[in-house]
């Protein structure tokens, strides 16, 4: 169903579906394009509406707009995740839980599938990184908590098939978070076929419904390689860029070498194309992307899994080099704090705890 | 169709205009209720402008250019300017201009009126619209387009003779060159004829088949995410042209708003494999 089609839907049955879903008290916020109708944020997959309390923290309602993804396997796999997420205690993904409601006779709404995911406030990456293009400090600490983000997400079996910049937003207090449900699978999770391929603009052009590992990995480089690059060279954005083609294109993902946003960030770094490994991040990117999906973990490497030497250093942290060690085993580094099992009413304050104490354990020095 | 900022995607309307799209016809057999051809036209297309700001252009609480718009009715002698009181220099508008045109009618926004008059100049709508085509073409040279032509008019009477045909073919094909462009097409026709959906084989007739030739398949984005496509109930396949001939009041109006998912902005790109996990 399109945006179109659910609005005056929702709208319809608002009262009842909050009701359900135990969000007493809540309404869903208005506005949309023109003012009258509800106000709503538009994802890939799903459609997102705001769940309002005059007292209480806010929720994100989520539905299908594509059948595919309200398929019972599917939520299956969502329900594996958010436990997973659950039990990994995880700060970086907003958690979220799988309801459902009946919409009434159309077909495909009876009952539908109904995402409650905790609210993110504040901006988008890609309106954040246009906004501040020209202050190095604000794009350095978001490339560092992005380098983080996915160490942390990696090491908690975790992995991710369309990181891209309308799928991460920046909280108000600075804290990167990432979204999109659909695309996060898990080790234990064996999937043999992905349900989608990713934004275009942001992954391999061979990638196919048949790659189940190694997702993260061109989006991942081609985020970090971008915003390493805005340091150098602001002008990287002098317009406004469209989220759906933010700087990269289709066609500079399938061409790299004959790409002109590619010589930009190769001037921003000061580098000639060289099909040497190891050079640069951005020329190892270059040549995954020229290269078959089956090769990209040649070129790009998961964050390191070391087995020993727990310690972390203010160094790996830091991440300014932005090139990760080739490794494929689990990163003992990065720990999960112990378990417990996260309630629905946890406070923003507790959470943000949570994840300042998660990081002060994980680097301190021995 | 791919719709960024960068590249936006121009979306052309041509609306016969004409008199005889003013007859009424049973949009509801069950209820017996009744409309004008242009009513039906009228509603689906302001429906489909809806959608179009609502599905691709409307992000992060901002309208986001998009798609730009140029609508034109064909009626009397010439072809004017179909929203708004004041027609676009470059024919059309962006997004952020066209969508803020709307009126609010009982809640839903309304661009387009269509008060039936006159003739059709069909032909001369086609010139005007393709010489559009062409200047948008040049100014975003990596832009989409869709053409969505609606028209009552008898074929015999507009004199379109082969010559015509063949030039107008001829203007199209090297107008839109191997850019991207999608032509939907609806002919509802008095001839009485068997209505024709989707082709996927070149009808005989010669209006039949110019209109045939002159629609192009649909995006193939649009057979993503479903094994069995379908629209109002008529199944889709690849090599389906977008021209539909003497459509029930319904499938008319679902091919118009069909303009609006045609275009690719945030939509999902999800596969059309089923999904097939193992735990």
């Amino acid at each position: 169903m399109l945006t179109s089609e659910w609005l005056p839907l929702l709208e319809k049955c608002e009262d009842a579906l909050l009701k359900s879903l135990d969000l007493n008290g809540y309404s869903l916020t208005k506005g949309g394009p023109f003012g009258n109708s509800l106000e709503y944020r538009l994802g890939a997959a799903w459609l997102v509406l705001e769940a309002r309390h005059p007292q209480s923290k806010p929720f994100a309602l989520r539905v299908p707009i594509s059948d595919i993804f309200a398929r019972s396997e599917h939520i299956d796999r969502l329900n594996f995740i958010s436990e997973k997420m659950e039990d990994e205690n995880i700060t970086w993904f907003p958690g979220f839980e799988m309801k459902s409601f009946d919409f009434g006779p159309e077909p495909g709404v009876q009952p539908c599938p109904v995402m409650v995911m905790e609210w993110v406030e504040g901006e988008p990456l890609w309106r954040v990184l246009y906004q501040h293009r020209n202050n190095p400090k604000v794009l350095t600490d978001l490339l560092r908590q992005f380098s983080r983000l996915v160490d942390e997400m990696t090491s908690a079996g975790f992995d991710h098939g369309d990181i891209s910049i309308t799928n991460m937003r920046v909280m108000p207090n600075g804290m990167l978070m990432l979204l999109d449900p659909d695309s996060l699978t898990h080790e234990e999770l064996h999937i043999s076929r992905s349900v989608e391929l990713g934004h275009p603009t942001w992954n391999h052009s061979q990638r196919s419904t048949e790659h189940t590992v190694d997702l993260h990995l061109i989006p991942v480089a081609l985020i970090k390689c971008f915003i390493e690059a805005l340091i150098h060279d602001p002008n990287l954005l002098s317009v406004e860029p469209d989220p759906e083609e933010f700087f990269y294109t289709e066609e500079d993902l399938q061409n790299p070498y004959q790409s002109q946003n590619f010589d930009r960030l190769m001037g921003a770094f000061g580098l000639s194309p060289s099909p040497k490994k190891g050079l640069h991040p951005l020329l190892d990117l270059m040549a995954a992307l020229d290269g078959s999906f089956e090769d990209v973990s040649l070129w790009l490497c998961a964050p390191a899994r070391e087995d020993k030497n727990p310690k972390v250093t203010i160094e790996y942290l830091l991440d300014t080099e932005i090139q990760p060690h080739k490794a494929s085993r689990r990163n003992p580094n990065i720990r999960p704090i112990p378990r417990e099992r996260k309630r629905w009413n946890a406070s923003d304050f507790a959470r943000e705890f949570n994840f300042f104490r998660k990081h002060s354990e994980s680097t301190r020095e021995e | 169709m791919k719709a960024t900022t960068q590249s936006p995607a121009l979306v052309l309307f041509l609306v016969d205009g004409s008199h005889s799209t003013g007859v009424s016809w049973v949009t509801d057999a069950k209820q017996g209720t009744e409309e004008s051809i242009a009513t039906t036209i009228e509603t689906a297309v302001n429906r489909a402008l809806h959608d179009l700001v609502v599905n691709v252009c409307y992000q992060e609480s901002e309208i986001c250019n998009r798609i730009s718009l140029g609508l034109y009715v064909a009626q009397g002698d010439s072809v004017s300017w179909g929203i708004g009181e004041d027609s676009p220099e470059a024919g059309w508008l962006p997004s952020d201009q066209w969508a803020t045109l709307a009126q609010q009618v009982g809640g839903s926004p309304r661009w387009f009126n269509l008060e039936p008059q006159g003739k059709t100049p069909l032909l001369k709508g086609w010139n005007h619209v393709y010489a559009i085509l062409s200047e948008f073409y040049t100014e975003f040279p990596q832009s989409s387009a869709m053409l969505v032509t609606l028209t009552d008019g008898s074929f015999k009477e507009l004199n379109f003779d082969e010559e015509t045909i063949n030039e107008l073919k001829e203007l199209q094909q090297s107008t839109v060159g191997e850019r991207s462009f999608v032509h939907l097409l609806a002919h509802i026709s008095a001839d009485g004829d068997e209505p024709l959906v989707f082709p996927i084989e070149r009808p005989d007739g010669a209006v039949s088949s110019m209109l045939y030739d002159l629609s192009t398949t649909l995006p193939s984005h649009m057979f993503e995410g479903s094994q069995h496509p379908s629209l109002g109930g008529v199944s889709l396949s690849p090599e389906s042209r977008a021209y539909i001939h003497n459509a029930d009041p319904v499938l008319l109006s679902e091919m118009i708003q069909l303009g609006s998912r045609v275009v690719e902005g945030n939509g999902s790109r999800p596969l059309p494999v089923p999904i097939i996990e193992e735990e």
